[in-house]
């Protein structure tokens, strides 16, 4: 059962960088991006790492997105 | 002809990465229970892979620590934490130097959202506050520590940024407090280092034990490392982000 949750992260993370790099939209793909990197919070919460969960969901989801959410408005949204 | 090259790297890499992870680990159902904190015979049970298997079953006697990752991590090699610091200490250090932040606040619009979103901010804050002090203080006990929590207390802050903009965020936690936080926990870090050397151990090694496995006051030497490493990543992460959304011009 939690191969199966697990499995389904993992082809997760890997669909949501994917769309995160090929998107045109520049703003659409950090979303995107903080969709994967909560996923990857939540492998790393079922694989027994709390401490690295926590961090990754604090970082990749909170962070990480405002900073590169200014980084887009400071230049351009489009590819 | 370059996508589809990118592609099919990329699926070989993740179908290897898959594959590697069931040849090598035990699967998911065979891992043991680990409980967290098993106050009772004071053991861990070990997690299975292989290349764990030298690997202690607890953490060393009288630590004061339930997770043996987290005593040796702080307790012993608290020389990683204190790299990690002057790491983030020297990025910090850097975004400031690239983006004087003198005199450019005033310039900045006030923007802020609707109501809606400012009500749910001041709704929503003081529990991340309180979450992310509460991940700081219990970091030797429960999983945490000082990184998360400060994250999570500089994420709770750029909310309120946010909704309100940036000079009200500003006029509640300035550059100023952001750089008193930053700068106190890194001399915090290095004192408690030297503060070993009068209690009869080496730097940074651990001392100031007071009460069981369990109580808050197990050991004191992590509470206030974990206390100032959440200090100075906090101050670092909001002055990273006041320095970027006020230096550049405009909001």
């Amino acid at each position: 059962m939690e191969s199966i949750f697990l499995n389904i992260l993992l082809v997760l993370v890997f669909l949501f960088y994917l769309i995160a790099v090929k998107v045109k939209d520049l703003l659409y793909a950090i979303i995107i991006l903080a969709a994967g990197n909560t996923a990857l919070a939540v492998i790393f919460y079922v694989l027994q790492a709390p401490d690295i969960a926590l961090t990754q969901a604090a970082v990749g989801a909170g962070v990480s997105t405002v900073l590169l959410v200014n980084a887009v408005n400071k230049t351009r949204r489009k590819e | 002809m370059q996508e589809k090259f990118a592609l099919s790297l990329a699926v070989i890499v993740g179908l290897f990465l898959i594959l590697a992870l069931y040849s090598g680990a035990p699967s998911f159902g065979s891992f043991p229970d680990r409980p967290l904190l098993d106050t009772e015979d004071n053991t861990i049970p070990s997690i299975g892979f292989p290349i764990l298997e030298g690997a202690p079953e607890k953490p060393p006697d009288g630590l004061g620590v339930p997770n043996v990752v987290t005593g040796v991590l702080w307790g012993y090699r608290a020389y990683d934490t204190m790299g990690e610091a002057t790491v983030l200490f020297t990025s910090v250090v850097g975004v400031i130097m690239l983006g004087s932040h003198t005199g450019m606040l005033s310039l900045c619009k006030v923007v802020g959202m609707t109501v809606i979103v400012k009500t749910v901010a001041s709704l929503l804050t003081p529990f991340l506050f309180l979450f992310g002090g509460y991940i700081v203080l219990y970091g030797h006990l429960t999983p945490g520590g000082g990184f998360p929590g400060g994250v999570i207390i500089a994420a709770a802050m750029t909310i309120i940024l946010l909704a309100y903009g940036v000079r009200f965020a500003c006029s509640r936690i300035g550059f100023i407090p952001c750089e008193m936080g930053e700068e106190l926990g890194a001399i915090m870090i290095v004192v408690i280092g030297i503060a070993g050397f009068f209690t009869g151990t080496y730097f940074l090694q651990p001392w100031a034990f007071f009460g069981e496995l369990g109580d808050l006051l197990s050991n004191v030497k992590i509470i206030i490392l974990n206390f100032a490493v959440g200090l100075k990543v906090a101050g670092g992460m909001l002055l990273i982000i006041y320095t970027l959304l006020t230096s550049f011009g405009g909001e």
